[in-house]
């Protein structure tokens, strides 16, 4: 009744106003009369003024802007999932999505396109919104800088870092000395072009190397702590060089560039003597706090936009004010991580693609048309990698690390990824370099990182022998290896039960190793350590309780499933539990059809629905990242759909046909480890499986009252109800639910196994 | 008047008493007939419980026999797969090693046999771990060169000496063919107890190493460790080392 009453009130409201207002109009019509109104009238008819108004939306300049962002956004994500599937940083991948977007290949192409999404007169506003991602960017890098680890194990790193900028430097100068006479633009004096090139010479890229650091696993090692080390005291000093060079551009002459430095020193003295102290205590104060107020995120952003602001004036370039300002926020970690996390999502994912296109369209590969031009981008890769892997290879060696450490540090050190573009800009910007130059040193940034992974490998593998040795046990070798790959902490723990209720009583002969892999999000590198141990903890917890030993693996991986298998595949393991992901869209059809799931859109997912692969809606209750590591792993998998899995006491096992035997084997293992009471159902064809029912009777005889046959008549949903744990073969796993439709509300936890793939 | 009323309560009382001699005699009837009834359910259930109890009884004794069945069968047919395992062995003996080298192929399948036929006397729930991580391209993975038998002796052992008893007992056993390399790795937990020393045997290790040293000299490796009550034993021959040998002497 009441429910009527309210309808009843919605309607009369909404009718009896709608009447009202349409009265009113109608009667103000006449209000109009003799104030000479001409009524906006035109031949065409209501569907062309629809269009013709769709189209003047669409070059509105907002409405412009918002479909450049879109059309950026979705290129460069492809671009970098692209590249990710490659094995490269997705850095890479969306540089050259903005390069494909400019002028080089999108403008050569596709004028009209082109010409419709980038006009000239739109940049503007990309350009500026870029700008503000690169601020927003750099002040995200200088807080991801930690100074402290500089002080601990300063010294041998920053004598490789120095090393590493001042040889290629030098070869920078020495090679400007070649090209200047050619190639630099006019106007531009020659000590203004050769510092630039020796700088865009010698830059690393922090967050790209940290990535590949943690991606390949030895941001633990020593090594790893040197890399990030001179990665960070090469930044600090590229950019403090790049300040002073900036400094000497403008000013035009070295001595009235003075007074320029000078300003800037005495600014860099005034932010870590007096804000840094400042900021510090008001961190110390709202420690205890769980979130940060807004009142003190304005703050911050103010001291950012303020520092900004004051090195723009200077005369030193903006993006090192934000850099300064990230560098002197309060140390605390916590802290620090809670402000980078509310930037660098919109920083990275929104503004930073903009940047890259911005890049890409000043990056006229076009230019480059004659072969004498690519014989100078060749000269300029040369002496780039030349100078910065030689350089600091060879500090790396002098200051007594081995052959293998020291060319990985080159390596890794030769990485320029987005932070030359960065530089890059700017001299565009200033004008010290022309858009020839530009496109060459673009094309240097790309070939440097994208080197970077394959010579790693190369190295690796060269080096290979003096590793293996030691860590191969023989004993280990033998024992049953479980590996358990959770992706949310607190499912892990029915993985770690599940595992503990396979093994139990087996313990000496069993390994058990838990394995988590995160997606890089963003560039976090200081906390991936608390990252971890905060991941492992409730499983790490649970095997205590169970008093079971467990080794735990953590990786920062770009192809989770890729890098589960090949864990799992090297590790030589026997058994692959996981559980399944939950994803955002769980449930719903849109991704259920198109497999969006965390990732923006599964191309893969995409073809084998088209091409019949896979079935449509059927298998979407195995996610895509479930499935490749599926399709890869060599090894048996156990797939857990966990519905809080507590006891082991009541097991099912359905057997559709006679590949299925392999599930007896955990009925044994559960039996004889934790004395389940296991009931099969053998719906296999009972003429050709006498094994199943033979191995079912031994069992039976050996262990009575723990395992019997059942037939399908006696399944319901009270004898489901009392199961705690059904074990299914994936081939037969749509089986299950063909029985009953609804049973998938209903049904317990289930494991989903695959036979192994060898034997 | 009232003498119409008087007659008229006077038939009335007539015809209620009349009335209740009609339902008391109902009553009775009834009564009688339930008891005839309840007398009749008696017999027929004491009827339906000898009938009952003789279908249980015929029911018991093929049931019984189907549970003996079920045994013997089983046990038949755990003999007969053992039989076929053994045949296939008792092949191999009487062919293969009177060749003085047999594929590596063909003695890790003898293996796998052999271990098959000892699983007769272990629980089907105990813990045997067998696994073989082969890399079947191996150029000499096809190739007479490896010696008959050579894996029987650390099979043997560890069936013979695993503690069986304890709950927590097991056998690992792994092949492995990688690069030429043929290994074995056999664990098994032992008991606590100091071994019982029988009158005979004991040279089994002795002339498995003696062996070892005439055919395969320098290109083996045999290492056994115990490991808290873990019993280790490792075999490893390079075939290509032992190859390059055989042709340079």
């Amino acid at each position: 009744m009441k429910k009527f009453k309210n309808s009843l009130f919605y309607i009369l409201i909404i009718g009896g106003f709608s009447t009202l207002m349409y009265w009113i109009l109608c009667v103000g019509k006449h209000l109009e009369d003799g104030r000479g109104i001409i009524v906006n009238s035109s031949k065409k008819n209501a569907l062309q003024e629809f269009g013709d108004s769709l189209l003047g939306n669409l070059n509105h300049s907002i409405g412009l802007l918002l479909l450049q962002i879109i059309t950026i956004i979705i290129v460069a994500r492809a671009f970098g999932w692209v590249f990710k599937k490659m094995g490269q940083p997705m850095v890479i991948g969306e540089i050259l999505a903005g390069i494909v977007l400019g002028p080089s290949l999108l403008g050569l192409s596709f004028p009209d396109v082109s010409a419709f999404l980038f006009p000239p007169q739109s940049l503007g506003n990309l350009q500026i919104l870029s700008q503000i991602g690169l601020i927003l960017f750099m002040f995200v890098i200088g807080m991801e800088l930690n100074l402290k680890v500089l002080r601990n194990k300063a010294h041998e790193a920053v004598v490789i870092s120095h090393a590493s900028i001042i040889v290629p430097f030098a070869a920078g100068l020495g090679l400007a000395y070649f090209i200047y006479a050619s190639h630099a633009p006019e106007h531009v004096e020659f000590a203004s072009f050769a510092l630039f090139i020796g700088i865009s010479m010698s830059i690393t890229a922090f967050p790209v190397l940290a990535r590949i650091i943690q991606e390949r696993g030895i941001h633990k090692t020593k090594l790893g702590a040197i890399v990030i080390t001179c990665a960070a005291a090469d930044d600090i000093t590229a950019w403090c060089i790049l300040a002073v060079v900036i400094a000497i551009v403008k000013a035009g002459s070295f001595v009235s560039s003075l007074y320029t430095i000078a300003l800037a020193v005495g600014y860099v003295i005034f932010m870590i003597k007096l804000v840094r102290p400042f900021l510090k205590r008001i961190g110390e104060l709202s420690q205890t706090e769980k979130h940060l107020s807004k009142t003190l995120v304005a703050l911050f952003f103010l001291v950012l936009l303020i520092s900004s602001f004051i090195t723009e004036t200077i005369g030193i370039h903006a993006l090192f004010g934000a850099f300064m300002a990230g560098t002197i926020m309060p140390d605390n970690m916590r802290f620090r991580n809670l402000f980078v996390e509310k930037i660098e999502d919109i920083a990275l994912v929104l503004f930073l693609p903009l940047f890259f296109v911005i890049s890409g369209l000043r990056t006229e590969i076009g230019l480059l048309n004659d072969p004498s031009l690519w014989r100078i981008t060749g000269l300029i890769i040369l002496v780039a990698v030349s100078g910065k892997f030689i350089g600091s290879a060879l500090a790396a060696k002098f200051v007594g690390q081995n052959w293998k450490d020291s060319l990985t540090i080159g390596t890794l050190m030769n990485t320029r990824g987005l932070m030359e573009l960065v530089v890059l800009n700017i001299g565009y910007d200033l004008g010290v370099l022309n858009a020839e130059i530009f496109a060459m040193m673009v094309i240097m940034a790309l070939v440097t990182t994208f080197m970077t992974g394959p010579i790693l490998n190369l190295i690796n593998r060269l080096f290979k022998k003096d590793e293996e040795a030691v860590n191969e046990k023989m004993y280990d070798l033998a024992r049953y290896k479980l590996l358990l790959f959770f992706r949310n902490p607190k499912k892990g723990t029915a993985l770690v039960r599940l595992a503990n209720a396979l093994s139990k009583k087996v313990d000496d002969n069993t390994s058990i190793t838990a394995i988590h892999l995160t997606v890089p999000t963003g560039l976090h590198h200081i906390d991936a350590d608390i990252y971890e141990k905060e991941n492992f903890a409730p499983v790490i917890a649970e095997a205590h309780s169970l008093n079971r030993k467990i080794i735990s693996l953590f990786k920062i991986s770009n192809d989770i499933g890729a890098d589960v298998t090949d864990v799992a595949n090297r590790g030589e393991y026997d058994l692959l539990l996981m559980n399944l992901e939950e994803s955002i869209f769980d449930g719903s059809v849109l991704g259920r059809v198109l497999g969006f799931t965390t990732q923006i859109i599964n191309p893969e997912k995409l073809i084998n629905t088209m091409t019949g692969k896979e079935k449509l809606i059927e298998n979407s209750l195995i996610d895509n990242n479930t499935r490749v590591i599926l399709a890869k792993a060599k090894i048996p998998v156990g797939i857990l759909i966990d519905k809080d899995l507590q006891k082991f006491e009541n097991i099912f096992i359905p057997l559709f046909s006679e590949n299925d035997e392999f599930l007896i084997f955990y009925a044994q293992k559960l039996i004889h480890n934790i004395g389940s009471q296991v009931s099969v159902l053998d719906q296999a064809d009972k003429a050709k499986n006498q094994i199943i029912k033979e191995k079912i009777r031994l069992i039976e005889h050996n262990a009575p009252n723990h395992i019997r046959s059942i037939s399908k008549e006696y399944i319901n949903e009270e004898f489901l109800h009392q199961q705690d744990l059904i074990i299914i073969s994936l081939e037969n796993f749509d089986k299950l639910f063909q029985l009953q439709k609804d049973w998938l509300e209903k049904v317990p936890s289930v494991l989903i196994c695959t036979p192994d793939k060898i034997s | 008047m009232y003498i119409s009323s008087v007659s008229f309560l006077i038939i009335l009382i007539l015809g209620l008493v009349s009335v209740i001699i009609y339902l008391y005699i109902r009553l009775k009837d009834s009564e009688k007939k339930k008891k005839e009834f309840e007398g009749r359910i008696q017999v027929m259930r004491n009827g339906a419980d000898s009938i009952h109890l003789d279908t249980i009884e015929t029911v018991l004794n093929p049931h019984l026999f189907k549970n003996i069945l079920n045994s013997v069968q089983s046990h038949a047919y755990q003999t007969y797969f053992a039989l076929d395992k053994l045949a296939n062995i008792l092949d191999y003996i009487l062919y293969e090693s009177k060749n003085k080298f047999v594929t590596p192929k063909e003695e890790i399948e003898f293996a796998k046999d052999l271990i098959e036929v000892n699983k007769i006397k272990l629980s089907p729930l105990f813990e045997l771990t067998v696994k073989t991580k082969i890399d079947e391209t191996s150029s000499l993975y096809s190739q007479k060169i490896l010696a008959p038998l050579i894996s029987i002796d650390l099979i043997e052992n560890a069936f013979k000496h695993a503690d069986l008893q304890s709950p927590d007992a097991y056998i690992s056993i792994v092949f492995e063919f990688k690069d030429n390399v043929f290994s074995l790795i056999v664990s098994n937990k032992i008991s606590p107890k100091m071994s019982l020393k029988k009158e005979k045997g004991g040279i089994g290790a002795i002339s498995f190493e003696q062996r070892l040293n005439i055919l395969y000299k320098g290109c083996f490796d045999l290492e056994r460790l115990i490991d808290d009550d873990a019993f280790i034993a490792r075999l490893k021959i390079d075939l290509n080392e032992y190859k390059t040998k055989m042709f340079n002497s």
